[in-house]
Formats: structure tokens, C-alpha cells, sequence
């Protein structure tokens, strides 16, 4: 058993929202459809901060990781001078690291949002019920414990 | 509790008592050890002047986070008149710079050195005077002065730069040591901004600070991309010059790496102007706590004055710059600049 | 605020989504037009294949002629769209949103044209994966000293990531489009929507993705050109070898790619009637970028000469004077007008608000920096250090058809862009409208 309120305004779903989690449904209970990202929801149903920022840290630190090493790996692999440079020439490493580092934190954030927001999902590709444009609140009222 | 605050013409009386004393100073000063108000003094241009560039660039894109700073940030500006007087009696010790031995040519002279930087100096002081008034009555034309006075800025500190510093080690050129000092001179107004809102902050402590907090959180943001963006800048200048490894130009980097103390200088340097504050403003949480967010700036401030250090006590002396007048006369300047902005109630009090 | 929100997000989609409808014979002119300028292109390429690059105009000492020149300017177009879409968002100004989708298409457009012409520009093209860092037989690797391989991890890393970034601010938009249209196309559609519903879930993750992601984008918007401008730098090259180079780089990278922008955006808003969302006060905001660049690269001309003339070095100074009056003066003075001269008048308020005032002087501005890469390559290898060795350069009909041609290909994709996706960020727009 579950109900649907849709409003075609932000305001009426804000106070509407403000107004059921005071009189005692959870966040849990609650699940929202809105065209945009309405930055007030986070703070009435108190959401946790996103774990995104895990993912871009360890992305990114890999990195940095991934590129001195290889950079250092491969030379020691072949040692041979070019150019009267040291063979741990770290300035010109440091741009193969910093590369790599934006490029693996790019990635892996973007497969952590995949994973976290369950996309692609195949129940939203094949589904047929469209909110529009409307801001709507679905309560679950099943007890699923 | 009523707090310590100067009017301009007592402001202005006290830069005239500094000026007098650091001049009498100098005199004591053997030529061998000359450097230090020269160092002083490319510390607090870039201080003094990345200030008001810092609200001038937030103006001119219509940033709306620096609004609560802009009064505290302003009120420095008539310190450049003082710079100005003190570059004055660094042209008296102007037998620092190794070109005036050789050949001076029609740049590199003494008459026409000082006269440009002190007609900038001045300038720069008009057109911040000129932005400031313009910008605390919200006149319409306030951003034709901000944009005139960047201009002022950039010039000032491309001379500061080219000719107050890069000039010491003539020849040796960088092209991007103007850039450098002006981007170094706005990153420490950014630092400067966060003791701003620590006291913004402390103020206003029993009200709603939620407005302090997000100018907290903005600066200490751009504090963050400015640590990188700074790294960006050595970082360039540093490759090319190592890439390409000419004799005359790596010879400044050798002298600066290969001999202590500087060489553990340059390491802290980097240390204080990249590694430390890019790690820990990192976190989320640190860009909202005021204290920490001094002591970055701390160190920010720490790292850029050992930088020009590094840029100066390699020519100008023979054995190092004299450090207790480098003290003094730091600390002077940094009384004054406090004396300013106590004052700025009163300094910047516009008649309506 | 207005009051039903939602009749106002259903207008703007269908304004936005009715560019999408069937094309018109103009449109299909222009398409044909760029079509042919592609055609040319692989007509060129494929002769150049067969016939080897002495079909070119590059000798030896100018061993970079337009080719090189080509890819500075096709990578310095990419730029913008990152600086809109990630530079903007950071700095949270408002007038982005107009143009970040467009920007960002042109950025991936710009940087597969810009990639092409090393490949180009190769004796034996095939051999092209000798750049990429791979075990070979004899077990060699990459010199990761070269800058040529630093272009490499740079060029790509800036695709694939500008990929994501524009994938993932359509995605909302995907969702959109699959409501409006049938059949196969509703397929198509709604798979590479990933099935987004605009659910709390997915907007708190994806806000912060998005974040993340502009602020990888930023610096790696940085590093793109300035690796580019240290393949000139790392060099001893009097004229390529200074310091200011990578910032220099950059801000014109991102003065063309704006002025770029405008020149696709103003036609495009005509053309679509787009008017309503594409405000002139958000153009007024791009014009603002446009002077602001302008003025540093300007500032780097001055004191790259200044320098030049300070410093007692005769090569440095000698490359300056030619430039300014040797054999490719011409170029010089136009590039000095159109960076530096023309685009002062943005100083007055009412031409910053002309559009087409803008779309002229963006034309000049592109014109300007194709001649400030071919300043600067050019010039300086015709006369490095040794008189004996100068020599000058002039570009084959080949190497003119293929430059030529590489805006066949840009304008093509983009044409096939604007009916395949959503021009403007409806979310984005949507969002702001409150």
C-alpha cells in the first residue's frame, strides 16, 4: 500500500515533505521524484553526506600511485639514459602521475555513482509510469521488517 | 569595550614615524648586509596590494562571498603610500643590484628603476583609493575602477618581480615571474582573509553566523585551488628551466639548491606553499574550523616570505641578510598594517 | 517563484527538444557543405597515405608547419568547454548553463579533430601506437621524458574525461528526450538514460559526481595545454623556450575556444529560437571571459618581448625582431590585432551586448590565434641559433586542403550533434529558473 502526492511546485512539496516527516513517517518510508536536485530535501529528511568522496580519494590516489610507478617500473626495466636525464626524472614522471590521477579519480568516481545511485537500472529503463515534471512524494506504508 | 582605532591623518602621521625610524635604521646598515627592507618590503607589497586585488577580482565577477571581508580587506590600502616611501630608501642602497656596476642600459638604470616603480606605487595607491571609494558608496562605475586598478596590480607586481628581484641575478630571465608574484601576492590575500573571518566570526559570535560560515567555507575553497594553482606556476617555471638545463639558467636553481641553508629552504618552501596546505585543506571538515584555517594561512605566509628570502639572500649579502633588522622592521610593518585595520571604521567612513 | 513550476519545465522542453525534429533544407545544406569539406579532408589525408609527406610543404629546418599548428588550435578549442562546464560550475556563475552543453560537445569534437593531426602528421601514420606506452618485442618502453608521450597521457586523459563529463550531464537530459519521443528512438533513449528517474537517491549522488568531477576537470583543463605548450618549451629553441609559456598557453587555449563558442552559439540560438533561454545577458558574461583572456594574453606578448629586450640573450631577442618584421610579418600583425587590439573594444558595455558584434570578432579571434600557433612554430624554426641553416616554409595545397577540410569534420559532427542530443542543460536551466 503505498501514496503518491505530486505537486507542480517546489514550495508545496517542501512544506508537504516538512509536514510528513514532522508528523512521523521516516525518511526510510519516503521516496521522492523531482526534476531537479532540490538541495533542501537533504536537510529535512536528513540525509547522509554521499560516499562519493571516498571514491574520487581512492580514484585519485591510485592515481598518483599508478603513475610514478610505472613510470619508475618501466625505466629500471630498460635502464638507459636519453637526453643527460636522471633515470628517476621526477618533474617529467610527475606529469604522467598527474594525468593518471585525474583520469582514475574521474573513472572511479564515476563508477562509484553508478554504484552507489544503482544505475543503469533496468526497472527505470523499461518503466512506463512518468512523473513529468512534477515533484512527487511516494510513502510506503508497507512494514518491511 | 571600545577598541584602539587611528583616524586617516593619524594612520598617516604613524607611517610617517615607521618610514622615520626604518630610515634611521638603515643607516646603520653596512652595504655588505643591505637586503633586508628590500625583502621586508616585497613581503608586504604583495600583502598590501593582493588585499585589494582580491575584492577587485570578486567585484569584477560579481562574487558575492567576499562582501563581509571587503571593509577589512580595503582598509590596508593606504599603506602603499608607506611601501612607496620605503622603496624610496631601498633606492639609496641601490649598489645591491649587480648591474650597476656593468653597464646600466635604458631600462636597467637608477634614475628611471626607482622612478617607475614609485610612480606605480602611487598610482596603484590612486586607482585602490579611487576603487575603494567608489566601491563602499556602490557607485555605478565601480567596476571601470576595479578593472583599472587590477591593471595597477599587475604591473606593479610584474615590476616588483622583473625588476626588484629577477634584476638582482641580471641576466637571468623568467618570463613567468611577473605572473608568479601576483598569483603568489592574491594567494596570500586569500590567507589573510581567513583571519578576517575568524574575527568576522568571533564578533558576531551569539548571532545567526551562517553568512560567516559560507565566506569561511568560499575562502578557505579558494585557498585550496590557489595551493595548486601555485604549483602550477612553479611547477612551470621549474620544468622548463631544468628540461631545458642551459648553464645560464639553471645557475639560479643550482645556487639555491646545493648549499645550505638554502637548500633546506627551498624543501620547507615547498613544504608551506604546496604540500601542507594542499593535504590537509583536502578535507571538508578543516575549511569550516577558523583556527586551522589561520594557522594554514600561517604557514602560507611563512612560506612565500622564506621564498623571497630565497630569492634575495643569495646576491644581496655576502654572508646572510641581517635577520634582527629583517625582524624590525617586519614587525613594524605588520604593527601598522594591524593599525589599519583596527582603523577601518574610521579610515573608511564616506561622507554621504 | 513561479507558481506552477511544471507548466514551465513541459515549455522549455518542448522549446528545447523541438530543435531535435526533423531537420529543414538548410540544415541539411549546411550539413552537405560540411560533409564535403570532409570529403576533401580524406581525400587529402589518403593522397598525402599514398604519396608520402613530401606532398607537404615542411622541410628541414621547418619540420612543423600547419599540421602542428592545427592541432595547438583544435586542442586550444577544446578548451573552453571545459572552463564553461567545469570552471564555471566551481566559480557558480550563472550565465553557463546557456552554453556548457554546446561547449562541451565542441570540446569532444574538437579534441578528436585535434588528435588527428600528429597522426597526420606522421611519415609512416600506421605506426602511430609507437607513442602508446605498451610492451613491445624487444620489450622497450616509452620515453616517459618526452613531451610528445606526456601529450599522449595528456590529449587522452582529456577526452576520455571530458567524455564522462559530458555523458554524465546529459544523463538527466536523456531521461527527458525518451519522454518525448517513439518507438526505437524511445529505446535507444532510455538505455543510455541508465534508467535515470530523478529520484532522491540518484540526485544526492549525482550532485556530488558532478562536483567531483569539475573539480578532476579543472586542473586537467590547466595541465592540457600547458603540456602542449611545454612541447615548444622543453625545446632551446629561442622563442619557444620561456617559462611563461604554460599559463600563456592556457589562456589562449581558452580565449579561442570562448570566441569559438560564439560562433557556434549565436547562429545556433537564431536558428533554433532559442532566445528565451540564451538571454543576451548571458552572452555579455562570455564576452567578459573573452576580454579577460584576451588581456593575459596580451599581457604575455608584452613581456615576453620586454624580457626578450632585458635580457642581453641576442638569439631571444633576434627571434622577437623577426617575427615582427621577417618573412611572416603579415601573420604577426594579425594576430596582434585580432588578440590583442580588436577585442579591447569589449571594454564598451553596448558591444559586449551585440551579438553580432560578437559573432564578427569571434571570427577574427579564431583567426588571430591560428595565427599566434603558426607565429610561433613557424617563425622560430625558420631561424634558430645558425644563419647558415634558416630556411622558410610555406604550406602545400595539400596541407591547406587538409586544414581546410579538419573544419569540414568539426562542423560536421556538430551539425549531427545538435539533432542527436539536447543543445541546452534543461535540468541545469530548470534549477536556476526558481
Amino acid at each position: 500500500m503505498s501514496q503518491t502526492f505530486a505537486f507542480e511546485n517546489k514550495q508545496d512539496f517542501l512544506d508537504k515533505l516538512t509536514q510528513l516527516v514532522k508528523s512521523g513517517v521516516s525518511a526510510k518510508q519516503i521516496s521522492l521524484n523531482t526534476p531537479y536536485h532540490v538541495h533542501e530535501v537533504e536537510h529535512i529528511l536528513r540525509i547522509k553526506p554521499s560516499a562519493m568522496r571516498f571514491f574520487a580519494a581512492i580514484g585519485a590516489l591510485s592515481g598518483t600511485v599508478a603513475g610514478y610507478a610505472f613510470t619508475i617500473f618501466t625505466v629500471f626495466h630498460w635502464p638507459i639514459i636519453t637526453s643527460g636525464k636522471p633515470l628517476i626524472s621526477v618533474p617529467p614522471y610527475t606529469i604522467i602521475a598527474f594525468a593518471l590521477t585525474i583520469l582514475f579519480g574521474a573513472l572511479i568516481s564515476f563508477s562509484g555513482f553508478l554504484i552507489l545511485s544503482r544505475l543503469p537500472s533496468m526497472k527505470g529503463i523499461t518503466a512506463t509510469e512518468e512523473h513529468e515534471n512534477r515533484f512527487v512524494i511516494v510513502i510506503d506504508n508497507e512494514d518491511k521488517s | 569595550m571600545k577598541t584602539f582605532s587611528l583616524n586617516y591623518i593619524m594612520l598617516i602621521a604613524a607611517m610617517i614615524i615607521v618610514a622615520a625610524v626604518i630610515f634611521g635604521l638603515e643607516q646603520f646598515v653596512t652595504p655588505e648586509q643591505h637586503g633586508s627592507l628590500l625583502l621586508t618590503l616585497v613581503f608586504w607589497v604583495a600583502l598590501v596590494q593582493g588585499c585589494i586585488a582580491l575584492v577587485a577580482a570578486a567585484e569584477l565577477s560579481n562574487a558575492k562571498w567576499i562582501l563581509p571581508l571587503k571593509k577589512y580587506l580595503f582598509s590596508v590600502y593606504p599603506l602603499m603610500l608607506l611601501i612607496t616611501a620605503l622603496f624610496v630608501i631601498v633606492g639609496a642602497q641601490i649598489d645591491m643590484y649587480p648591474w650597476m656596476n656593468g653597464h646600466q642600459d635604458a631600462w636597467l638604470n637608477q634614475p628611471f628603476f626607482i622612478i617607475r616603480s614609485v610612480v606605480m606605487l602611487l598610482l596603484s595607491f590612486v586607482f585602490a583609493h579611487l576603487f575603494v571609494r567608489a566601491s563602499l558608496r556602490e557607485q555605478k562605475n565601480k567596476n571601470r575602477f576595479a578593472a583599472l586598478y587590477v591593471l595597477m596590480f599587475v604591473i606593479t607586481q610584474s615590476l616588483v618581480a622583473f625588476d626588484w628581484v629577477m634584476s638582482l641575478e641580471h641576466p637571468w630571465i623568467s618570463t613567468l615571474f611577473g605572473g608568479y608574484f601576483f598569483i603568489e601576492a592574491t594567494y596570500m590575500a586569500i590567507g589573510v582573509s581567513t583571519f578576517f573571518c575568524y574575527f568576522l566570526l568571533r564578533s558576531e559570535g551569539g548571532k545567526d553566523n551562517s553568512a560567516y560560515q559560507k565566506t569561511l567555507r568560499d575562502t578557505s575553497t579558494l585557498l585550496f585551488g590557489f595551493s595548486l594553482f601555485w604549483a602550477g606556476m612553479f611547477f612551470a617555471q621549474y620544468l622548463t628551466i631544468w628540461y631545458g638545463n642551459l648553464p645560464e639558467e639553471v645557475i639560479y636553481i643550482y645556487e639555491r639548491v646545493s648549499t645550505q641553508p638554502f637548500k633546506s629552504i627551498s624543501a620547507v618552501v615547498l613544504l608551506c606553499l604546496f604540500f601542507f596546505p594542499f593535504t590537509v585543506l583536502l578535507s571538508r571538515k578543516v575549511k569550516l574550523i577558523a583556527p586551522i584555517m589561520m594557522f594554514i594561512s600561517l604557514v602560507i605566509m611563512a612560506g612565500v616570505m622564506l621564498e623571497r628570502y630565497l630569492f634575495i639572500a643569495p646576491v644581496t649579502s655576502t654572508v646572510t641578510i641581517e635577520f634582527g633588522m629583517v625582524g624590525i622592521e617586519f614587525a613594524l610593518l605588520l604593527v601598522m598594517f594591524v593599525f589599519a585595520v583596527m582603523s577601518r571604521e574610521r579610515t573608511l567612513k564616506q561622507p554621504s | 517563484m513561479q507558481m506552477n513550476q511544471t507548466n514551465y519545465f513541459n515549455e522549455l522542453e518542448r522549446d528545447v527538444l523541438s530543435a531535435m525534429k526533423k531537420p529543414n533544407m538548410s540544415y541539411w545544406a549546411a550539413l552537405g557543405f560540411s560533409a564535403s569539406l570532409l570529403l576533401m579532408w580524406a581525400l587529402c589525408w589518403g593522397y598525402q597515405i599514398k604519396e608520402g609527406l613530401y606532398v607537404t610543404g615542411i622541410n628541414n629546418p621547418v619540420g612543423w608547419g600547419i599540421y602542428l599548428t592545427n592541432f595547438v588550435f583544435w586542442v586550444g578549442i577544446a578548451h573552453s568547454g571545459t572552463l564553461i562546464s567545469a570552471v564555471l560550475y566551481l566559480f557558480r556563475a550563472k550565465f553557463r548553463n546557456s552554453f556548457n552543453r554546446t561547449a562541451e560537445a565542441m570540446t569532444i569534437i574538437a579534441i578528436m579533430v585535434a588528435g588527428l593531426f600528429p597522426i597526420i602528421h606522421l611519415g609512416r601514420m600506421w605506426k602511430f601506437y609507437w607513442l602508446l606506452p605498451y610492451p613491445n618485442q624487444r620489450l622497450l618502453w616509452v620515453n616517459f621524458r618526452s613531451p610528445l608521450v606526456w601529450d599522449v597521457f595528456a590529449v587522452s586523459t582529456y577526452f576520455i574525461v571530458s567524455l564522462v563529463f559530458f555523458y554524465v550531464g546529459l544523463v538527466p537530459d536523456l531521461a527527458i528526450v525518451k519522454r518525448h519521443v517513439k518507438g526505437i528512438r524511445q529505446r535507444v533513449y532510455s538505455i543510455l538514460s541508465l534508467g535515470w528517474t530523478g529520484s532522491l537517491r540518484q540526485w544526492v549522488h549525482y550532485n556530488k559526481l558532478y562536483m567531483f568531477l569539475a573539480a578532476f576537470a579543472t586542473p586537467l583543463v590547466i595541465s592540457v595545454h600547458s603540456v602542449v605548450s611545454w612541447d615548444f618549451a622543453m625545446s632551446i629553441t629561442p622563442g619557444w623556450h620561456t617559462t611563461i609559456f604554460a599559463p600563456y598557453f592556457v589562456a589562449g587555449a581558452i580565449f579561442s575556444g570562448t570566441a569559438m563558442v560564439l560562433t557556434l552559439v549565436i547562429p545556433m540560438r537564431k536558428i533554433l529560437s532559442l532566445e528565451k533561454y540564451i538571454t543576451v545577458d548571458k552572452f555579455e558574461g562570455i564576452a567578459k571571459v573573452l576580454l579577460f583572456t584576451s588581456l593575459i594574453v596580451t599581457y604575455a606578448y608584452i613581456v615576453e618581448f620586454g624580457i626578450a629586450s632585458y635580457s642581453d640573450n641576442i638569439y631571444e631577442l633576434s627571434i622577437f625582431k623577426y617575427r615582427m618584421v621577417g618573412d611572416y610579418r603579415v601573420i604577426y600583425w594579425i594576430m596582434i590585432c585580432c588578440n590583442s587590439l580588436i577585442p579591447m573594444t569589449l571594454f564598451v558595455k553596448k558591444l559586449r551586448r551585440n551579438l553580432v558584434y560578437l559573432f564578427i570578432l569571434s571570427i577574427f579571434v579564431n583567426i588571430g590565434m591560428w595565427s599566434e600557433r603558426f607565429n610561433i612554430i613557424i617563425s622560430s624554426l625558420s631561424h634558430e641559433y645558425m644563419p647558415y641553416a634558416w630556411g622558410l616554409y610555406r604550406p602545400s595545397f595539400i596541407e591547406i586542403g587538409i586544414f581546410v577540410g579538419s573544419f569540414g569534420m568539426f562542423f560536421t559532427f556538430f551539425l549531427i550533434f545538435l539533432k542527436l542530443l539536447p543543445v541546452l542543460a534543461m535540468s541545469e536551466i530548470k534549477e536556476e529558473a526558481e
